[in-house]
């Protein structure tokens, strides 16, 4: 996918751009970057154990079916790769290589307050669109959506 | 503090300077130390620049980055409509943090040298190119798109954006001892952001305010530097100079905008300066008014150097006890006791109020601050003429 975008360059002195189709080559202070054609995107849930609503209420119910229509529309534009909601980190089993060992120890590797619940990965043109379905998440108000680039490694 | 004090250097206080300036001005007329000078203006603007200039090494640094810049500047071609926006936008876009969506915008958008943001930010230089670097970073990595955002997306951006050209035209105010062209290259500049965000945003109040006050600011230019490139007070400007045109764009702006009655500091700001534009003589100053609307900006904006200006404008409103009594409040907060114009503008209203000692001493406390060369010269001549020395023990 070749995005539409506006060639802007960093110069020592300011900036000149002029719309046209982006090459994804960005000349900064004499730099060339380049930039992915297609952007792919994780977006962590993050909720705290006891928010949100109760399994079994009809708000839990509300929630599920937001869930879903936020799934479908991503499915629907195209821009779902994968997604999926997590057991608890009750059920979670961390690994480490120390000296060649295997050494496994129960529950996720950091104990923090919010806990990861799910994931959806994107396929998205730009941070803007990612953030746009990321905020469709109910997480989003219940506890917070992380959205990070995935890395892109090595030339395709 | 330093930071916060330099993210005050608004127009509003700009206007308020001048007052200010005026003021004293009007007190060496009735009988006061005579030839108050253009100083307090250029102390007003200057500020930022003044406190680097304590730092001694920085002033050959900053000439030689504004003279790069000019030069640079000279064959570059300006980028205009859509374009500009979306890159303004971008540079402010909400996932970058705060501090470095000015600095960006600064950067790319005015193109502005690290060395000259530094200054107008009063930060280090390594800390504004190492931010830069930054975000740039993230703008490359995380895809962020030079677009203009939707109106769903617009509210969030708009603030840094509002902030970015405000500071703008700041800095296009306060290079004095660089050449005019500099200075009205960038207001013009700010001038431009701000006439193409009112354009694409005609109902925002904020938008319209920040238009408006940079025109009301920028038609009084051809009459703020005499034949000599000094500095003329507000009080002492040839009032047929001004821009008419601006004037009254700027004001037809600003009454439209409050007209919808979601007041912000920026339209506050193009309030108090059509105040001081209306006023076909600088007696003919509506003080009262401007008192008032200090007193909304400050409802939006509690810094004590707004706190500062508002005293000033209440001196002339309800007296020079008036303004007294605010302006000894303020000097007991250990926030403000480095900033000269304090200690000055509190010692000519002591003066005024017939407190010939205390007016000494605070002149004295402002000298004790070090200021810069005119400044110094116009306070050791106040003292002088309240018939004192300089320092106490100079006294015979």
């Amino acid at each position: 996918m070749r995005r539409e975008c506006l060639v802007f360059r960093f110069l020592r002195v300011g900036c000149r751009i002029r719309g046209t189709v982006f090459d994804n080559t960005v000349t900064a202070g004499g730099e060339t970057l380049t930039w992915e054609d297609d952007m792919k995107y994780i977006a962590l849930l993050y909720g705290e154990p006891d928010s949100g609503p109760t399994p079994g209420t009809p708000d839990f119910t509300a929630m599920l079916g937001e869930f879903q229509s936020a799934t479908a529309a991503m499915a629907e534009a195209g821009v779902l790769v994968d997604s999926s909601p997590l057991q608890s980190p009750l059920t979670a089993t961390t690994v480490r290589v120390r000296d060649g060992e295997i050494q496994l120890s129960d529950g996720p590797f950091a104990e923090i307050k919010e806990q990861l619940g799910g994931y959806y990965i994107l396929d998205c043109a730009d941070l803007d669109t990612a953030l746009r379905y990321a905020a469709m998440i109910p997480s989003a108000r219940y506890g917070s959506v992380e959205v990070r680039p995935l890395m892109v490694m090595g030339p395709h | 503090m330093v930071a916060r004090l330099a993210g005050d250097l608004s127009l509003a206080e700009d206007c308020a300077q001048e007052a200010c300036a005026a003021a004293v001005a009007q007190w060496s007329r009735d009988g006061l130390p005579a030839n108050p000078g253009g100083w307090v203006v250029a102390v007003a603007r200057r500020r930022a620049l003044d406190h680097l200039r304590r730092e001694g090494a920085r002033a050959g640094k900053e000439r030689e980055a504004l003279r790069e810049w000019v030069t640079a500047e000279a064959d570059g071609s300006a980028v205009a409509g859509d374009d500009q926006l979306a890159l303004l936008f971008a540079c402010c876009h909400p996932a970058l943090d705060p501090a470095s969506r000015v600095t960006l915008t600064l950067r790319v958008v005015c193109g502005l040298p690290a060395a000259s943001i530094a200054r107008l930010l009063l930060q280090s230089e390594p800390a504004v190119a190492q931010r830069i670097v930054r975000a740039k970073r993230k703008i490359r990595d995380a895809a962020i798109r030079l677009h203009v955002p939707d109106p769903r997306e617009r509210p969030a951006r708009l603030v840094s954006v509002l902030r970015a050209i405000y500071l703008t035209f700041t800095e296009g105010h306060s290079p004095h001892d660089a050449s005019a062209v500099v200075r009205d290259d960038l207001c013009e500049e700010a001038l431009r952001l701000a006439g193409g965000l009112h354009r694409l945003l005609p109902d925002e109040p904020e938008v319209t305010g920040l238009l408006a006050l940079i025109l009301l600011t920028s038609a009084r230019t051809a009459a703020r530097a005499d034949e000599n490139d000094a500095l003329v007070l507000l009080a002492d400007q040839d009032r047929s100079r001004w821009d008419q045109g601006r004037l009254a764009q700027g004001r037809s702006l600003i009454e439209s905008a409050l007209a919808q009655h979601r007041p912000g500091p920026y339209q506050l700001q193009a309030a108090i300066a059509a105040c001081h534009t209306d006023a076909a003589t600088a007696a003919g100053t509506d003080w009262r008014q401007i008192a008032a609307l200090y007193s909304e900006l400050l409802r939006f904006d509690p810094s004590p150097v707004i706190e500062a200006n508002r005293a000033v404008a209440v001196a002339y409103a309800e007296g020079p006890a008036a303004g007294l009594a605010i302006l000894d409040t303020l000097a007991a907060s250990p926030q403000l006791t480095r900033w000269p114009q304090l200690h000055i503008a509190r010692a000519a209203l002591l003066a005024q109020c017939g407190r010939h000692e205390d007016a000494v001493a605070a002149y004295r406390g402002a000298l004790a601050l070090e200021p810069a060369g005119p400044v110094r010269r116009h306070i050791t001549g106040q003292i002088a003429a309240l018939g004192a020395a300089p320092t106490p023990d100079q006294e015979t």
